[in-house]
């Protein structure tokens, strides 16, 4: 499997965008999943499993601001660590595989008329799955597939997790209105 | 829509993430090291190696120019320099970063390595990658961890609740120490690279590995 991820690395300066983002981003890192994991083997070992995912994506982070860059580590490393956790405690997988549809539109006039503080202060309080795609999808642009691959999730179970996320933001939004 | 929710989640995003900034720095283990080395070397295979660089000569302007402006700031307010470095200090630690990374390498081109330990030390691992490079020598529970780095790509979170950071002359060039009591830190900028040495040896020592270098 390592070398399958390897082989996608096939230029120099893919391989010197890997190094650096481990160099300048593996205190992070290891800080947000230690956080998560209060383990610092485990901690470890989901910056280096970031690493893989990320020589997996590479095409795509190279073509992320350099700014961003970062911020997609970030994220996936989370979800790894959190992931961890979940495998160690036994937890169950939040997302169901039956196929929802995702009628939860979100209107760009009505997030107008919502306080921005209170919906920035609403997402950062949704559960750590739905706050990643919403990283992923919406900050960093990443395309449905993309996102499945960072997060090792099925195309459903995205679609899912994106539509209860979109309906939660709604309900927010309407609430307050 | 999608614009506006952007702008916010990006805000969300940067509020969320900003307490992790001020983490403290965290030693890697040697496991995890080696596999992080696996994976970029074998990255490596697939593309051509780098050419060796020469070492070059500290240009002597900068060098005074930056020591002036040292100076100047370090008498102004938290954030301080020192020669190639600047510091901001937070309530636990502090960020370095490099000022003059004009003209230095962007990759390891050169790998310096210690003409000079003390008896008893054995390599444990040996490692150069495009922009770091380690040497780490134990003996017992003594060890000698150098590490080299490219200056462009050069930052650190250093832990500093409890302990300073102090000026110090390493191997001819100003840099800085940190005692963490039980060992010890010592960060310089050779013109080209940025180097440092973690070690429990005394500081002594620690200055005659720098100053052999080569």
């Amino acid at each position: 499997m390592l070398g399958l991820y390897l082989s996608l690395v096939e230029s120099e300066s893919e391989k010197q965008l890997i190094e650096q983002l481990y160099n300048n981003n593996k205190q992070v890192m290891y800080n947000i999943a230690f956080k998560n994991l209060h383990n610092s083997s485990d901690a470890e070992d989901a910056v280096h499993e970031a690493f893989l995912r990320a020589i997996k994506q590479i095409d795509k982070i190279s073509r992320i601001p350099p700014n961003k860059q970062s911020a997609y580590m970030n994220v996936i490393v989370r979800n790894i660590s959190f992931q961890m956790f979940n495998k160690r405690t036994n937890d169950l997988s939040l997302d169901e595989e039956t196929e929802i549809t995702d009628d939860a539109i979100l209107e760009d006039e009505a997030i107008g008329n919502v306080d921005h503080d209170l919906l920035v202060k609403f997402i950062i309080s949704l559960p750590q799955g739905m706050r990643d795609v919403l990283y992923l999808k919406y900050f960093l642009l990443m395309s449905n597939e993309e996102i499945e691959q960072a997060l090792c999730i099925s195309p459903s179970a995205l679609r899912n997790r994106l539509f209860a996320t979109r309906r939660k933001i709604k309900d927010f939004i309407e609430n307050r209105e | 829509m999608d614009d506006l929710l952007s702008t916010i989640v990006e805000q969300a995003y940067t509020t969320e993430f900003k307490e992790y900034e001020n983490s403290t720095h965290h030693f890697f283990s040697l496991s995890h090291r080696r596999r992080m080395k696996q994976l970029f070397n074998n990255g490596a295979a697939y593309s051509d190696k780098p050419e060796i660089r020469q070492k070059k000569k500290i240009p002597a302007v900068a060098v005074t120019l930056i020591v002036i402006l040292s100076l100047l700031i370090t008498a102004a307010g938290a954030a301080f320099f020192i020669h190639g470095f600047g510091f901001k200090k937070e309530s636990d630690h502090t960020v370095v970063f490099t000022t003059d990374t004009a003209d230095a390498p962007k990759t390891i081109g050169y790998v310096y390595s210690p003409t000079y330990l003390p008896d008893g030390f054995e390599a444990e691992t040996i490692e150069a990658y495009d922009l770091t490079a380690t040497h780490l020598y134990r003996k017992g529970n003594d060890v000698i961890d150098i590490t080299q780095q490219t200056k462009p790509d050069f930052s650190g979170n250093y832990n500093t609740e409890g302990y300073e950071i102090e000026r110090v002359d390493i191997n001819g060039h100003e840099g800085f120490k940190i005692d963490f009591k039980d060992s010890r830190m010592y960060v310089w900028d050779n013109g080209d690279y940025i180097f440092d040495i973690y070690s429990t040896l005394p500081d002594e020592e620690i200055l005659k590995i720098a100053a052999g270098m080569k």
